[in-house]
């Protein structure tokens, strides 16, 4: 699910990055202040060391659990005459909080250079089209985590995360393809191919909600510190 | 056929001008672009050809690239065989996109009939958006290679933070790296011994029962493993480079880019940047 070089005209791709600028420096100004209280030492609450070093604390963390994500999106499951793969953006999300989009941008980059999926000019945009979703869905699973457990919070969260992503996706080519100046495709058959296209992907939606659930109860079970909230102030 | 004076039995003229078989192969023009000029030169190609509209100026944008590519000593003819496979492996991701766009596009979008076969009809808006969209992805596909191919990643990080990226996303990016080789060890690592204890893909998702049932919560108990094996690992590993001296310093020292002949050679980019984009909006 990522948007090859070529396929959009300048202003789409431009934007993305904008857009990716923007949520990333938000993301990274989160995470500097991520646990920093009136119980912290005083060293600790100086401006320049929240700067540079507790920001830096959660670095190796995200990293290491960028790579797992990275490693695990590889899973195949088979889906006749094709298969498909797990995106995960969604158990990102609610594991990294707000780190989760530097991460994703992180992980989209080296599936660039690793597989050559997606591009370095559409990376701003496939990562807002991953990232959006994947910070929603940390919200929901934060939000719904007291309400309705933490098994069908994370359900939410995995489906709504891929579920937005598919939107984003396809709103986005479709959007590239459909010329209102030349009248390349009618925004008619444009709307009512997104529409095929959103539902075919219902299926990946159950997929990743219950897998994002079973992981979810799996760490609640093991190591329930890895369910922690990333850029909450 | 004529052997070398080594005797290695490998025809001098494919070992072009190089004396010995053991002395490295001196980089080529690409190689010796400083990375700063070649990322501000090359992205300033990609944006130009991200842009271009008019399909006259594809042949264009052909030529530029192939002349690049045989700058940058790396055609396909020039190396082994298993590197041929997975550049054509590389090519195959971003290209089913592209490809289905331009199997679709001719039959589906536009009025301009070309040919009619019953109630397939092949129009030409669609012909030329598709040929537009596989040329331009295409020829940024090999650029992005390039720039990839002849720039080590720690240069290319480096680069990237004298053009303002903010260093904890960088850094992210350097440990990502270091870690994902191993990650993908430790995963293959866990399959392998799961297959040994005599586990087996039961079903797939077209036959949902034992798929559902039985493998996905496997896959996620295995997934869940290796996310509190990689984070027990990260609070030793942070631990070590605390130890090391880690955030004390910039882990990308800038230098800086004083080669006259990169910057020459990123003038010359941005020019021709900035004359494909003139021409392009000329011809439309």
């Amino acid at each position: 699910m990522h948007i090859s070089d070529g396929i959009l005209p300048a202003p789409l791709w431009l934007g993305g990055y904008g857009i990716t600028a923007l949520i990333t420096g938000y993301s990274l100004r989160l995470l500097r202040h991520v646990g920093v209280t009136e119980q912290c030492p005083w060293w600790e609450r100086d401006p320049r060391y929240i700067a540079t070093q507790r920001c830096r604390d959660q670095l190796p963390k995200a990293a290491l659990l960028t790579a797992v994500f990275f490693v695990a999106s590889s899973i195949h499951l088979p889906f006749p005459p094709a298969s498909l793969h797990l995106v995960l953006n969604g158990l990102m999300g609610l594991m990294l909080g707000a780190l989760a989009y530097p991460a994703i941008v992180v992980g989209l980059f080296f599936q660039v250079v690793a597989f050559g999926h997606g591009g370095l000019t559409t990376l701003g945009i496939n990562a807002a089209i991953m990232g959006i979703p994947a910070l929603l869905a940390g919200g929901i699973f934060r939000a719904g985590r007291r309400v309705m457990g933490a098994g069908v919070s994370a359900f939410l969260a995995g489906a709504v995360g891929v579920g937005l992503a598919v939107l984003l996706f396809y709103g986005v080519v479709m959007a590239a393809v459909v010329d209102a100046d030349s009248g390349v495709l009618s925004p008619e058959a444009g709307r009512l191919a997104l529409g095929s296209l959103v539902v075919a992907h219902l299926p990946l939606m159950v997929v990743e909600g219950l897998f994002a659930s079973w992981v979810v109860l799996f760490l609640q079970r093991v190591q329930p510190a890895l369910l922690g909230d990333y850029g909450k102030r | 056929m004529a052997k070398d004076e080594a005797g290695s039995g490998i025809p001098c003229c494919r070992r072009g001008h190089q004396s010995h078989p053991d002395l490295p192969k001196p980089p080529s023009w690409l190689h010796r672009w400083q990375p700063l000029p070649k990322v501000l030169g090359l992205m300033a190609l990609m944006a130009a050809f991200a842009s271009v509209r008019s399909l006259t100026l594809l042949p264009l944008i052909w030529a530029l690239v192939a002349g690049l590519w045989s700058l940058s000593g790396l055609p396909c003819s020039l190396i082994a065989p298993q590197r041929c496979r997975d550049g054509l492996k590389r090519l195959a991701a971003p290209g089913l996109l592209v490809a289905g766009l331009m199997g679709i596009l001719p039959f589906w979008a536009g009025e301009t009939l070309l040919w009619r076969w019953g109630s397939l009809a092949l129009r030409w808006e669609g012909l030329e958006m598709a040929l537009r969209i596989g040329g331009r992805g295409l020829a940024l596909f090999a650029l992005t290679m390039l720039l990839l191919e002849t720039t080590p990643m720690l240069e290319l990080l480096a680069a990237l933070r004298q053009l303002g990226i903010p260093d904890l996303l960088l850094e992210l990016a350097w440990l990502t790296q270091r870690y994902l080789q191993e990650m993908a060890a430790q995963w293959e690592q866990m399959q392998r011994a799961a297959r040994l204890r005599g586990w087996r893909p039961r079903g797939s998702l077209w036959r949902p029962g034992p798929a559902l049932r039985q493998d996905l919560p496997f896959l996620a108990a295995s997934v869940g493993t290796l996310l509190v094996r990689s984070y027990e690992r990260s609070q030793r590993v942070y631990q070590a480079l605390r130890l090391r001296g880690y955030g004390r310093a910039p882990l990308f020292p800038t230098a800086a880019s004083r080669d006259p002949y990169s910057w020459a050679a990123t003038a010359l980019a941005v020019a021709t940047a900035v004359l494909l984009r003139n021409a392009d909006a000329a011809l439309n």
